[in-house]
């Protein structure tokens, strides 16, 4: 089923004034497409998914089920969630604590019509699906936050819903399970091939998940792409930033054209960029930009072969050990830099040389300063 | 230490009173009900010990003691349920549906909770009068639920804010309208507020007195603790044995209801009070 | 406003209905007629009247009136205060860890279970002047020559209402105030006790300020509460002796019992009036307290 949303915008009115939580969003999501909201806490997309559940009412906008409008604020159009058949999966699971296990996932079948029959076994097949045969007669009291978590997936799918919900599933768990549950999660997703709205702060879980992602901030959408676009062609330092752990390094430089070559300035140093990066640079509408450079395209192995004979002079500051790579936090000049290496031998306090990958870096324009950065 | 051994003597010491202070008058009601002579404490008389009161009082139809106890226990009952099951409805929909002017009807409700009895009586006494409700226990029934309702809303809206947002949501998706939410979902999981709710506003109606006083005139209608307080004997003597072992018969379902659900009935009042 | 649709602010409100109908009814309703009544004359057999504030006039007038108001005062303002160092001192008992405290807390549940007008018969019978427990235990302990006679006088009566009423509502202050103990984390306890500070200090420190709120929420609902003692009185002195004890509700239903409910109402509205006073005073005084810390 392909979901389309149309300038979608929600308003929350309270005593203390209007609160945008959704301001104009527009997106097409696939059939049977795995799709990211991805964004800080309060960024506005845990009411998107309401919006789409039909919890919340859009204040203007549209949304289309393939061609069904149902929801629109200006042709006063509104089906419940009941009549949209969706299904939600909460971070809370919010399962039903009075109901066993089999009660909670049979459920919606009740509910839905009255002395429905075939739910025992609609019931065990989708048990028997997420492998919690053996827990049916339990109370959700007595089960294991990754068991929970599973129930919650069984009672959402287990009325085959047109859209599948998923509003931060997999915080609730410890590190080890949520990785599991992951890979446990999208198979799932392939296998029923339910269209998936899948809402998430943790940028590693969406990117790993993700057919495509949407980054929201604020209310608005940032950028819709793929993981790989995300990663490597951010539309602005916001999503550069939020993408990528370690965070890329954003340094506001000035530059300067040359007979047609561009330098840029690192710290006290000036730098040439490549030819390729000319096209941007020239767009640029002052002389600064924002250089954004991940920490693994800086290179600072003193025998490196493949520096490009551009060096900075930086002085360690910082040695975080992970094991198999190593954080590095440098200092040149007075710009500070992040950098990731494989190799270990460096100290606090090193004096070492530095080389930025400079085709490999981002160019933005640098925000405008004061109150009103970003609304 | 000698702070501690203070304390210790000063809670032990507390401990003594409290229990003293708490059921010596209770003991002294059980104590002349078995009593053959209640001035037995004045020396002149011995003790005289019988279960003759408590066959007197249930076994004398003219006493009405019986009927008295039936009354009490039918219309606190189904006073308690119905307010219960009003403010069920209330409560859910003060607290889930943001309807504009919640905050009115819930500052209303505490308002209520303030209004003397006296404020509502001739009035109502009138309308009574009216309807030809006097001594009938809709008379009882249809005042002690308006007089009980603040109170169950206050404790219900305390209880039912506390459930997570989230069931209602999944609910919600799972189908549900939202009678049926309330109905499957938020009663079932509230039951205990539900429950202390419930026993609250029973206790609070068995104890009423001045709504009874007024609108009952015998035993058709009468409540136990109007029936108690103009027990008179025959002969102008008040018979003692007679009232003390009434007591302690119609006091008796309460103390059971107090002491096995005390934790309930204490969380209901600290709910009902504390958070105003 | 959320953006509800017609249909389900429908339902909302339906929700509420029940509820705004009885409460609208057999509370609102009532309260309303009270005031109207109170400018009418109203008695049984005579044609109504409307007469304008001549039933105050009347009540100005009436030393009745003014004694059960100085009753009803004095009442509040004795046994209120008793009440709350009663309370205070069970709740803090009942929140240490005693042995049997669940016993303890049974125990002082069973004065606020039981209905006012009988335990009020028991005490009558306490305060019997022959042969009543009360006297029995002053001569035993030698406390009193004389017997008392405690519901012949007027001090003596005052006092048995006071102490009566004390029995009965100190249980539901010591409840409450339990409550508002038992959120004070003991962590705070724990550090004073580190610093140094003694039993009386962590009391005066710790304790009452952050008691405070719940001490005045307990406050409001037993002065709101004694302000209309009616049942108690009834049932142990009838008002008496010689109208010593009557209390405003008391003086008032007596008014509706004889059928004149035009003075009866205006009797009602001043009690009802001295008690939203009472409790805008309160409201006032929290959140000043609030404000405070």
């Amino acid at each position: 089923m392909i979901l389309t949303l149309a300038g979608l915008t929600k308003m929350f009115s309270s005593l203390r004034g209007d609160i945008l939580a959704v301001d104009d969003v527009s997106l097409v999501i696939h059939d049977r497409e795995l799709f990211v909201l991805l964004g800080p806490s309060g960024c506005g997309k845990s009411t998107i998914l309401n919006l789409i559940a039909g919890l919340e009412r859009p204040t203007t906008g549209e949304i289309r089920f393939d061609d069904v409008i149902v929801a629109s604020g200006r042709r006063k159009v509104f089906l419940s969630p009941k009549e949209r058949n969706v299904a939600m999966v909460f971070q809370s699971y919010a399962l039903y604590p009075h109901l066993s296990v089999f009660e909670n996932i049979a459920f919606p079948l009740r509910i839905g019509k009255q002395g429905a029959t075939g739910v025992e076994e609609t019931v065990g097949e989708v048990a028997a699906m997420l492998e919690i045969s053996d827990l049916l007669r339990a109370r959700p009291a007595e089960l294991s936050g990754g068991q929970r978590q599973r129930v919650a997936i069984a009672r959402a799918i287990v009325r085959h819903p047109k859209v599948f919900l998923l509003d931060e599933p997999l915080s609730n768990l410890d590190a080890r399970l949520r990785l599991a549950m992951r890979g446990e999660l999208k198979n799932l997703q392939r296998r029923l091939g339910i269209t998936t709205v899948y809402v998430t702060h943790d940028q590693v879980e969406a990117m790993s998940l993700a057919d495509r992602i949407a980054v929201v901030r604020q209310g608005r959408i940032e950028q819709v792409g793929t993981p790989d676009e995300l990663y490597n062609k951010p539309a602005n330092p916001f999503v550069a930033t939020f993408i990528g752990s370690p965070a890329i390094n954003l340094l506001e430089t000035a530059f300067a054209e040359e007979n047609g070559v561009f330098f840029v300035v690192v710290g006290d140093q000036k730098l040439r960029m490549p030819d390729e990066k000319s096209e941007e640079l020239r767009r640029l509408s002052r002389n600064v930009c924002l250089l954004g450079i991940r920490p693994e395209h800086i290179h600072l192995d003193r025998l490196d072969r493949r520096l490009s004979g551009q060096r900075l002079k930086g002085r360690v500051r910082a040695v975080e050990p992970l094991g198999r790579e190593t954080i590095l936090h440098l200092e040149i000049d007075d710009s500070r830099l992040t950098a990731m290496t494989s190799g270990g031998e460096l100290k606090q306090g090193d004096t070492i040389e530095v080389d930025l990958d400079l085709k490999r870096a981002h160019i933005f324009e640098v925000p405008a300063q004061g109150p009103r950065a970003r609304q | 230490m000698n702070e501690e051994r203070m304390q210790r003597l000063l809670t032990l010491a507390t401990s003594g009173f409290l229990i003293v202070f708490c059921l010596a008058p209770f003991v002294f009601m059980a104590v002349i009900s078995l009593s053959g002579s209640p001035e037995f404490l004045s020396g002149q008389t011995a003790f005289n010990a019988t279960f003759g009161h408590y066959r007197a009082i249930i076994t004398t139809p003219s006493l009405h003691f019986i009927d008295y106890l039936r009354n009490s226990l039918a219309v606190s009952a189904v006073s308690a349920a119905v307010s219960t099951l009003i403010a069920a409805l209330a409560a859910y929909s003060l607290t889930r549906l943001e309807l504009p002017g919640r905050v009115l009807i819930l500052f209303l409700i505490l308002c209520v909770t303030m209004f003397p009895q006296i404020s509502l009586i001739g009035f109502l006494f009138k309308l009574m009068t009216w309807l030809g409700w006097i001594n009938t226990y809709g008379a009882l029934i249809f005042p002690y639920v308006a007089w009980v309702l603040p109170l169950s809303v206050w404790i219900l809206v305390s209880y039912f804010a506390q459930l997570p947002r989230e069931l209602d949501k999944a609910a919600l998706i799972d189908g549900c309208t939202r009678w049926q939410i309330l109905r499957k979902v938020i009663a079932p999981v509230a039951l205990p507020g539900i429950l202390s709710t419930a026993l609250l506003s029973f206790i609070f109606a068995f104890n009423e007195f001045m709504f009874a006083l007024l609108f009952t005139t015998d035993h058709r209608a009468r409540t136990v603790p109007v029936g108690i307080a103009l027990f008179q004997g025959l002969h102008g003597e008040i018979p003692w044995g007679n009232i003390m072992a009434a007591s302690i018969v119609s006091i008796v379902p309460l103390l059971i209801l107090a002491v096995a659900f005390q934790r309930h009935i204490i969380q209901g009042l600290t709910r009902g009070a504390v958070k105003g | 406003m959320r953006g509800h649709t017609l249909s389900e602010l429908r339902e909302g409100y339906s929700f509420m209905l029940p509820l705004i109908v009885f409460l609208g009814c057999f509370v609102l309703l009532p309260v309303v007629g009270t005031f109207v009544t109170s400018v009418y004359q109203d008695v049984t057999f005579l044609e109504r009247k409307f007469i304008l504030f001549q039933n105050y006039r009347r009540l100005i007038g009436d030393a009745d009136f003014w004694r059960a108001l100085r009753f009803t005062l004095l009442f509040v303002a004795v046994s209120v205060p008793l009440e709350m160092l009663l309370g205070l001192s069970f709740a803090l008992l009942l929140n240490q860890s005693v042995p049997l405290r669940g016993l303890l807390r049974c125990c002082v549940l069973i004065p606020w279970a039981i209905p006012a007008a009988i335990s009020g018969r028991t005490w009558e019978l306490i305060y019997n002047y022959n042969y009543g427990l009360a006297n029995f235990l002053l001569a035993r302990f030698g406390l009193s020559d004389e017997p008392i006679n405690w519901l012949g006088s007027s001090a003596g009566a005052f006092a048995s209402v006071v102490l009566s009423d004390a029995w009965k509502t100190t249980p539901f202050i010591a409840i409450i105030l339990l409550a508002g103990l038992s959120v004070i984390p003991s962590e705070l306890y724990r550090q004073a006790k580190v610093d140094g500070a003694n039993f009386l200090y962590r009391f005066y420190r710790i304790t009452v300020p952050l008691l405070k709120p719940t001490i005045i929420v307990a406050l409001l609902f037993r002065t709101i509460d004694a302000l209309r003692i009616f049942d108690l009185i009834y049932v142990l002195t009838h008002g008496g002796p010689g109208g010593a004890t009557t209390s405003l509700s008391l003086y008032g239903y007596r008014y509706f019992l004889v059928g004149d409910f035009g003075y009866g109402s205006s009797i009602s509205v001043t009690l009802f009036v001295i008690a939203l006073v009472l409790a805008l005073i309160y409201v006032r005084l929290s959140r000043w307290s609030t404000e405070l810390t």
